[in-house]
């Protein structure tokens, strides 16, 4: 132990100190002494054991009682990425996710007070690691959960109705409400996430979940689940709430331009004809009309446009 | 501010879960009040916050929260702390709990309630930060003591005096989790009872009671079983001390169907009610 960070007039660590080496330790991937050596070796303490910080007795050592955290640290946040995550995680099994979480804290450890955003940069990740080799379209299906669990508690808004946006006719302005968001896939996921969600809907032991534990207290983790793999191919996605449902939808290509002006900044009805006719989708203004309509027809009747005016509280 | 005071005897609440929103939503139930864990709730919008503003048509809500992380020596996080006073004031919340615990260093949060050393150098720093707190909520809190699984070799006081000291200098509540006191008790080798009397008795706002597991060694605080009757034992002992002081039910993990958690509740206040009757019997009443 250095001197540095000592208290006074004792050889136990000051307050940051002890903070500092028990986050250093729970957080260490193989488990307290594993983590204890590696200190060590990089020449952070020079302590033979944890016995100058904690107290251990005849029925656990310092380090034993340390390891109580770390389990509870990691499989804490190992099973709200396996909530937020189920269908990932079905795919590739319990034991690889276990590791890939493994690594993940690592990277990512979580810097927010709220477990709510763990999984903020899991889909990005997951894209870098070899595992996307043999599951290249994961980390949209992680995108695509992700986005789900973010519409979930955004915002509310006053949505505008359709005998609203017939009285303002052809001088609307169309916002979006804040719960969608719009996805540029490379892979078609829609359907995998259908088939699994369909699948957990029909098992009555939670067959989503990464891991149980059995018995004799041994984990078990969950098979990998066979699914066939997408179409590779441009697919915006459409994810929004309704309500207190969410929900998503692939975009087809007229309206994939028209609903990403009206997200960024919200977008007048005379607008969307250019966008319609600028991009060779419709070959005339009256084409274009035609188009606009049924998309806002859609539009209203999904709830995706917010009431001009309204301002969230 | 105001100085502290012992809120009013509100009864006897359960935490408010998801499992149990539609019930508790579709019909009245015999429990008083809800306690929500702050967090959830700490979001923009969507079904959680709709279905807490709807119970709260109905019922008392106290928020109890786990990131407050009162113990760390990272800066406070001032971006939580306005967002927990807008929950509060938007809740009307009845009072506002957090645990005497560190949840992280260094940026990093381990969501987890972290031990605390109870040495001389933490209780300042401890009583500094809930007086911080308390300012910027606008309102005093309530620290709850946590279960632990160790013990630091700088600690010089025990927990309860640690405690009773960081609320008589802060000004602050107390949420005495009859639970936690045992588990700590058994895997610290104290006297629980002892423990207890040596909180004092205007301090505690809030019991909590709830179950654990058996790991051998060791005891862990799971809230996913029955109050065991060590606890209840135990909790006769602080009803008899502390008095009518409002009591909750912990269920976190699984959550049983809502009549099992409010016959708990209810046995609860039955255990309750009848220590406060006799401590109320006129002396040689038979």
């Amino acid at each position: 132990m250095t001197r540095d960070g000592q208290g006074s007039g004792s050889d136990s660590p000051d307050l940051r100190r002890t903070q500092e080496l028990f986050w250093d330790l729970i957080a260490a991937p193989q488990g307290v002494r594993p983590g204890l050596a590696a200190l060590r070796a990089s020449g952070r303490m020079d302590a033979g054991d944890l016995s100058f910080m904690i107290r251990g007795d005849d029925r656990l050592a310092p380090e034993d009682r340390l390891d109580i955290y770390a389990s509870m640290y990691f499989y804490r946040l190992r099973d709200s990425l396996a909530e937020d995550f189920p269908k990932v995680a079905a795919i590739i099994g319990g034991a690889a996710f276990h590791n890939l979480v493994t690594d993940y804290l690592l990277a990512h450890p979580s810097r927010h007070w709220s477990l709510r955003y763990l999984g903020v940069p899991f889909a990005g990740f997951l894209a870098s690691q070899d595992l996307s080799r043999s599951f290249p379209y994961l980390a949209d299906l992680a995108r695509l959960e992700w986005a789900r669990i973010e519409m979930f508690d955004a915002a509310d808004a006053d949505v505008l109705t359709r005998d609203e946006a017939a009285v303002a006719g052809p001088d609307l302005h169309l916002g979006l409400i804040p719960a969608t968001t719009i996805l540029p896939f490379e892979w078609n996921v829609a359907p995998i996430w259908r088939h699994l969600e369909h699948e957990a809907a029909h098992d009555d032991g939670g067959g989503s979940n990464s891991a149980a534990v059995t018995g004799d207290n041994q984990e078990e983790f969950a098979a990998p689940m066979s699914v066939d793999r997408p179409e590779q191919q441009k697919t915006p996605t459409l994810v929004w709430r309704q309500g207190f449902a969410v929900y998503h939808r692939t975009l087809p290509p007229t309206e994939s331009p028209c609903l990403e002006a009206a997200l960024r900044d919200g977008v007048a009805l005379p607008e969307l004809c250019e966008i319609l006719m600028g991009g060779e989708k419709e070959p005339d203004m009256q084409a274009a009309m035609r188009t606009v309509a049924g998309l806002l027809g859609r539009w209203l009747k999904d709830g995706l446009v917010v009431r001009p005016g309204f301002v969230s509280s | 501010m105001t100085p502290a005071t012992k809120p009013l005897d509100i009864g006897h609440g359960v935490g408010l879960r998801r499992e149990h929103f539609a019930r508790v939503l579709s019909a009245p139930t015999r429990v008083d009040w809800f306690e929500i864990i702050s967090e959830n709730f700490m979001v923009d919008g969507g079904r959680p916050l709709d279905i807490l503003m709807r119970v709260r048509r109905d019922y008392p809500v106290v928020m109890h929260g786990v990131s407050l992380s009162i113990g760390s020596t990272d800066p406070l996080d001032m971006d939580y702390l306005d967002r927990l006073r807008r929950l509060a004031d938007r809740v009307e919340a009845s009072w506002v709990s957090d645990h005497l615990c560190w949840t992280g260093v260094g940026g990093h949060n381990t969501h987890d309630l972290l031990p605390m050393p109870y040495s001389e150098e933490a209780l300042e720093h401890v009583v500094s930060r809930v007086s911080r707190v308390q300012e910027k909520l606008g309102r005093r809190i309530a620290l709850e003591n946590p279960s632990s699984y160790l013990t630091f070799a700088a600690s010089s006081l025990s927990e309860s005096e640690f405690l009773a000291v960081v609320a008589e200098r802060a000004d602050c509540g107390i949420l005495l989790d009859v639970n936690n006191v045992y588990v700590s008790s058994v895997n610290h080798r104290f006297d629980p009872v002892a423990y207890m009397d040596s909180i004092p008795r205007n301090r505690v706002w809030q019991f909590h009671l709830a179950g654990h597991s058996d790991h051998g060694a060791y005891l862990l605080d799971t809230h996913d079983h029955p109050v065991p009757d060590p606890v209840w034992d135990l909790y006769r002992h602080a009803v008899g001390r502390f008095g009518a002081v409002p009591t909750l039910v912990e269920w976190d993990a699984n959550i049983p169907e809502w009549d099992v958690l409010e016959a708990e509740s209810l046995q609860a206040r039955k255990v309750r009610d009848k220590i406060v009757a006799a401590e109320l019997q006129p002396e040689g009443a038979s």
